[in-house]
């Protein structure tokens, strides 16, 4: 059995899945940061695999943009988190509410 | 061979990013666990992209990911230096069960439905190995010329994000002097939300957030 585009698919959609799960599940900041990555990490897969199997290179390049956005996304984040931890004292994400009310 | 490498590569990175969402040990859900799990993955996606012969990507995968990012993660993990080890359990609600098996169900439909386009499937190898030149395909040549004629613009403009996120993260991070001292309001709901009750008067001062001039900033 040859390993074909479609692998690479299902396999970047399960990633996909375990990353929106882990945001919905998880209530600590840092590891909803972290799901966040990996749903990133899913969609640079699916990107590689498709400019592999279509013999263009435009995949590699859009993989690295997205790479530069998630270094941006990670730093802005992680002020932000560090933010909050001071003045909450607490990274639960539920806990963050004052916008709601 | 190539077949066995994937399949060890997709179980090993499906498995690590399992691990990051639910640690293993139940009784240590410190975010330090999750992280170390994050790099796991990360090298095993890396590895994917270098059978997928984008090797640029994966030297990058681990040099900004693995690396860069990562540590930045485990750095403000330690920086936060969370002590009460933030005893989370998971609270099961009825939102959270709805948005659950809604990813499920949409993930479960993806995976059992998605079929490649049939030209862009190809049964035996050498059909992509005639569509890319194995000597050019995914080094740093192609795609930097790719980048630097195409892809100008918008890799001007990732210069501009990134320069925009670094000012950004250190205006947010930077230690406000005024906004040490909460409003009256927050610390009263802050103290409802651990305690179930209002703060008294003696109180007050103990759950002021941190000092209004600390030393320690300036060193």
């Amino acid at each position: 059995m040859t390993i074909g585009l479609t692998h690479y698919l299902v396999l970047a959609a399960v990633l996909f899945g375990i990353g929106s799960i882990g945001v919905l599940v998880r209530r600590n900041a840092i590891v909803v940061f972290m799901c966040i990555e990996l749903m990133l990490n899913a969609v640079n897969l699916t990107f590689i695999a498709f400019s592999r199997f279509r013999g263009t290179m435009d995949g590699h390049v859009i993989a690295f943009f997205v790479m530069a956005v998630a270094a941006a996304e990670a730093a802005v984040g992680l002020a932000i988190i560090l933010h909050l931890f001071r003045t909450r004292k607490s990274l639960n994400v539920d806990e963050a509410n004052l916008m709601r009310h | 061979m190539e077949t066995f490498l994937f399949w060890l590569f997709a179980t090993g990175a499906v498995l690590s990013a399992f691990f990051v969402v639910f640690p293993p040990f139940p009784n240590a859900r410190a975010p330090i666990h999750s992280a170390i799990s994050m790099v796991v993955c990360f090298f095993f996606v890396a590895a994917l992209y270098a059978m997928l012969s984008a090797h640029l990507l994966a030297i990058l995968q681990v040099l900004v990911y693995a690396g860069a990012i990562m540590v930045l993660f485990i750095f403000v993990i330690m920086l936060l230096n969370i002590e009460q080890d933030e005893k989370e359990e998971i609270q099961i609600k009825f939102m959270k069960v709805l948005g659950g098996a809604l990813a499920f169900s949409t993930t479960f439909g993806v995976v059992t439905r998605l079929r490649a386009p049939e030209a862009l499937d190809p049964i035996n190898a050498q059909l992509v190995e005639a569509l890319a030149d194995p000597k050019t395909y995914g080094n740093i040549d192609t795609v930097a010329k790719l980048l630097f004629n195409r892809y100008l613009l918008p890799f001007e403009l990732t210069s501009i994000l990134l320069l925009v996120a670094m000012i950004g993260a250190v205006i947010i991070a930077k230690r406000d002097p005024r906004s040490t001292f909460m409003p009256e309001a927050l610390k009263q709901q802050l103290y409802r939300q651990r305690h179930g009750k209002t703060v008294h008067e003696g109180s007050t001062k103990a759950t002021r957030v941190s000092p209004p001039s600390n030393a320690g900033d300036h060193h």
